[in-house]
């Protein structure tokens, strides 16, 4: 890594100002990063789409979720060109499968839902570190910028419905509005989820992607670069590679510059490596896969040049340094006297701190639990959209109507023999009588018997159909049903040796049926 | 403006008074099978709306008006025409459109320069059947205007008042879709109307049908309904509606139409139930229904199936259930499933 041939200005930012230089960086570097971008994306695109073909809305989700795999190749472009080195489809093509590999499945699983991972990917996927160094070092980049990482983030996010819903809007503004959907029914009928509207929802998306992820990519790029310039000094180290250069061609004008820079330079190359930021043997392993050459790797200022010519030995400088440091304006210690309590304040507070830390372990037991049931709740959607597995459906238990259309249908509000008692109506004339009471009795047993359902509204003709769709004795029904319409609306009194016939025929239709395999509900 | 009588057809029918036995049970087979001949002439030519034609038919036995409700090219005017033929009445064909007068709808008293007198020219309401085009299209006046002449059968011109020659009938259409630019009927109007049907697409088969009718051995696509035959004459038609009022009506019928009207009052979804009016109506076309079904009883059934076009314009939704995008056919079909019917 060379900085000085970096094609901006490496020096300490602002935050937001870091997300402008990265756009900028991205911005110059457009037409690599959209090949880039193309040559990985689009297969896929078209793969998810392919295999989702009649499940558009999952393939959505699905591209969603491998989104990650998107952006290291974005970033491997941002990486080289920032150093001009070449970043064309010739050098990232035969690396490609290092570039999308690196560190795969924690950044499609967990670290997916990383609201920083812009600003971190670099760690993982050029610097290569794993496991408790990448943690560490994460940690360290988020200890500044961190908050603004995430809100970059969601202004991503934003952004990228913003492109959804313009998208939405033109391909509406450019229909002929009788193409129009009617928007109630388009949502109450779930008509959304017929696949056209999803493979176009498919198209909007992955335009809003391909418009929004080169800008999320270099903006957390940016602030990666900020935070290492700060951390490493970059500015600094440039600024004395610089002076370095000029050493060698005046060494007079190096010598007085020694006199007023020699100390902090030496400082910086003895200083140890932070707690987090790697030693000079781990920075060469840095942004491996942008530097084909070992040598090439993050080079600490290469002094020597000016060490050659310094008047001074390390001891002397050590011992300058120490005197430096004496005074006041480096800290200094003193003693201060006052009053305590007895009892220490961390003993004061150890009852609420017991109860706090207890509080703190069970709000994160819930927030495990909410996330263990979101997770299950994301992975039963998808089981159920991809319609692979058909989870067995729960039948609810149908609970047997007591009273319908207003009448008692319990078996036990019936006599017990329901023939005998209609005959006897009918012996004392009371056809009308007679006839309900076999209408309610066949309706009762239908109910029980055959799981006849019917509504409160069902007029005469629907009881016909019900009975006739369960397979139950529908011509004896509809021979007892016109005889009842008969009677009742018509006014016009049947034969008793009809209504006898009605009666007679009931065993056979009532009593001694049984519902056809399959028939009941 | 546009005025159309047809021309009478060659063959008359007898008289359904010559054939027609003496018995009262011969009378319901005569009536019932000419109300359903009229019902299948119009069949012929109208493809694919067998509940509208149904349903119109039936208005024209109960003496209603009727609403017709769907989008241009549905055959709403040939349905009006069809239904002319058969029965040898005139018809008048009224397009309402924002400068409609009522005059132009009724008629208007004019001077004759010849005799120096003022002479009355009848407007179209003159008619059997009056088909008005896209109702909503004309100002409040014109409306009314027409309105009261569906209430009174008569109309009056400087200060003469002509009664309507029975059967007459108003069908009015309106096109649920280009609501700009129109007036739409105020419910206490909507009331006046006996039925709204709505004319739906047919389905596949039935448009292959209609397309082929109408492109084969024909040019331009004028409606053609020659082969319409003339069944009855306009006094059949009194006959069929004195025939109507004849079907017995069971207490526990009329108590199962009102409680299905007083129910659109308390119903959730509805927030203007439908007035007396509605019960009336359901009666009187459930009467038709049971006419054109051979019977001289009405069923709970014949009050529910015509509950639909009776009582869909006499509501007004929830504005909830609008939002909702729900139909008042949607409301209505889940009230009619909670409304017990008659029982025992």
């Amino acid at each position: 890594m060379d900085l000085e041939r970096a094609i901006g200005v490496l020096r300490p930012r602002a935050p937001w100002e870091a997300v402008d230089f990265g756009w900028l960086i991205g911005r110059r570097l457009y037409g690599p990063m959209l090949r880039a971008w193309l040559v990985v994306a689009v297969p896929l695109a078209l793969a998810i789409l392919a295999t989702n073909w009649n499940r558009p809305w999952l393939a959505v989700v699905i591209l969603w979720l491998l989104r990650p795999l998107l952006e290291t190749p974005l970033l491997f472009v941002l990486s080289r060109g920032l150093f001009s080195q070449p970043c064309d489809l010739r050098t990232l093509l035969p690396q490609l499968h290092r570039v999308v590999g690196a560190d795969l499945a924690p950044r499609l699983l967990w670290r997916r839902f990383d609201p920083q991972r812009s600003y971190t990917l670099p760690v993982s996927s050029l610097e290569g570190l794993r496991g408790k160094r990448r943690r560490q070092r994460a940690r360290l980049l988020a200890q500044r910028q961190g908050s603004q990482a995430s809100e970059f983030t969601y202004v991503c996010l934003g952004l990228e419905f913003v492109v959804i819903l313009g998208l939405t809007g033109l391909v509406f503004l450019m229909l002929p509005e009788a193409l129009h959907p009617d928007w109630p029914v388009f949502f109450d009928q779930d008509l959304w989820y017929v696949p056209l509207w999803g493979r176009l929802a498919f198209g909007m998306a992955f335009i809003a992607m391909t418009v929004v992820e080169p800008l999320y990519v270099s903006g957390g790029f940016g602030l990666y670069l900020n935070r290492r310039t700060v951390l490493e000094g970059w500015d600094i180290q440039l600024a004395f590679q610089r002076l370095a250069a000029r050493a060698k061609q005046a060494t007079a004008v190096l010598v007085l510059l020694f006199g007023l820079c020699g100390m902090p330079v030496v400082s910086v190359q003895a200083q140890e490596p932070a707690e987090g930021v790697p030693s000079a043997e781990e920075l060469e392993e840095f942004f491996e896969l942008t530097d084909e050459e070992p040598s090439d790797a993050i080079d600490p200022v290469d002094l020597t040049p000016i060490v050659d010519i310094l008047p001074l030995d390390e001891g002397d400088i050590a011992a300058e340094l120490e005197t430096i440091l004496d005074d006041k304006e480096f800290g200094w210690e003193e003693t201060v006297t006052r009053w305590e309590t007895r009892k220490p304040a961390e003993e004061a507070g150890t009852e609420f701190g017991f109860l706090g830390g207890l509080l703190g372990q069970l709000l994160e037991i819930l927030l495990w639990v909410v996330a263990l049931a979101a997770l299950g709740a994301l992975g039963y959607w998808l089981v159920r959209s991809s319609q692979a597995i058909t989870l067995p459906q729960r039948e609810p238990k149908r609970e047997l109507p007591t009273q319908l259309m207003g009448m008692d249908v319990r078996p036990e509000s019936l006599p017990d023999n329901v023939p005998v008692a209609a005959r006897a109506l009918l012996g004392r004339g009371d056809h009308i009588g007679a006839l309900s009471l076999l209408y309610r009795g066949a309706l009762a047993r239908l109910i029980h018997g055959f799981e006849l359902e019917l509504e409160d509204g069902a007029t005469e003709n629907d009881c016909i159909r019900a009975v006739r769709a369960v397979q139950g004795p529908a011509h004896w029904f509809e021979g007892l049903t016109q005889a009842w319409q008969s009677e009742a609306y018509a006014r016009r009194p049947l034969a008793e040796a009809d209504i006898d016939g009605i009666i007679d025929g009931w065993t056979a239709a009532i009593e001694n049926s049984t519902p056809a395999v399959g028939a009941t509900r | 403006m546009d005025e159309t009588t047809p021309t009478d057809p060659p063959q008359t029918p007898p008289n359904l008074a010559e054939v027609a036995d003496e018995s009262p049970a011969g009378d319901l087979v005569q009536h019932s099978a000419l109300a359903n001949r009229i019902r299948d002439e119009v069949g012929r030519v109208v493809v694919g709306q067998d509940d509208a034609i149904t349903h119109v038919v039936a208005a024209l036995l109960a003496g209603g008006h009727v609403l017709l409700e769907g989008v241009p090219g549905l055959g709403k005017t040939l349905l009006v025409l069809a239904l002319a033929r058969t029965f040898g009445g005139g018809f008048g064909r009224v397009q309402f459109t924002p400068d409609l007068m009522p005059s132009d709808v009724t008629g208007h008293a004019m001077l004759d320069g010849a005799s120096g007198e003022f002479v009355v020219r009848k407007g179209p309401a003159f008619t059997n059947l009056l088909l008005t085009d896209e109702i909503n299209r004309a100002p409040a006046k014109t409306q009314a205007a027409l309105l009261e002449v569906m209430q009174e059968e008569q109309i009056t011109i400087e200060g003469e008042s002509f009664p309507l020659a029975p059967p007459f009938m108003v069908l009015a259409t309106q096109n649920p879709i280009e609501q700009e630019g129109t007036y739409p009927l105020p419910e206490a109007q909507l009331d006046r109307f006996l039925l709204k049907v709505q004319i739906g697409y047919p389905d596949e088969t039935e448009e292959q049908a209609i397309v082929n009718a109408v492109t084969r051995g024909s040019v331009g696509q004028k409606l053609d309904v020659s082969a319409v035959r003339r069944v009855a004459e306009p006094e059949d038609i009194i006959a069929l509606q004195q025939a109507a009022v004849r079907v017995g009506v069971d207490d526990r019928i009329t108590e199962y139409a009102v409680r299905i009207v007083r129910a659109t009052r308390s119903w959730s979804g509805i927030s203007v139930g439908a007035g007396p009016r509605g019960a009336i109506a359901l009666i009187r076309v459930a009467r038709a229904l049971a006419l054109l079904a051979g019977r001289d009883f009405v069923l709970p059934d014949d009050i529910r199936d015509v509950s639909y076009p009776v009582l869909r314009h006499r509501v007004v939704l929830a504005p909830e259930v609008q939002i909702e995008g729900l139909s008042a056919d949607q409301v209505l079909g889940a009230l009619l499933s909670k409304v017990p019917a008659p029982r025992s």
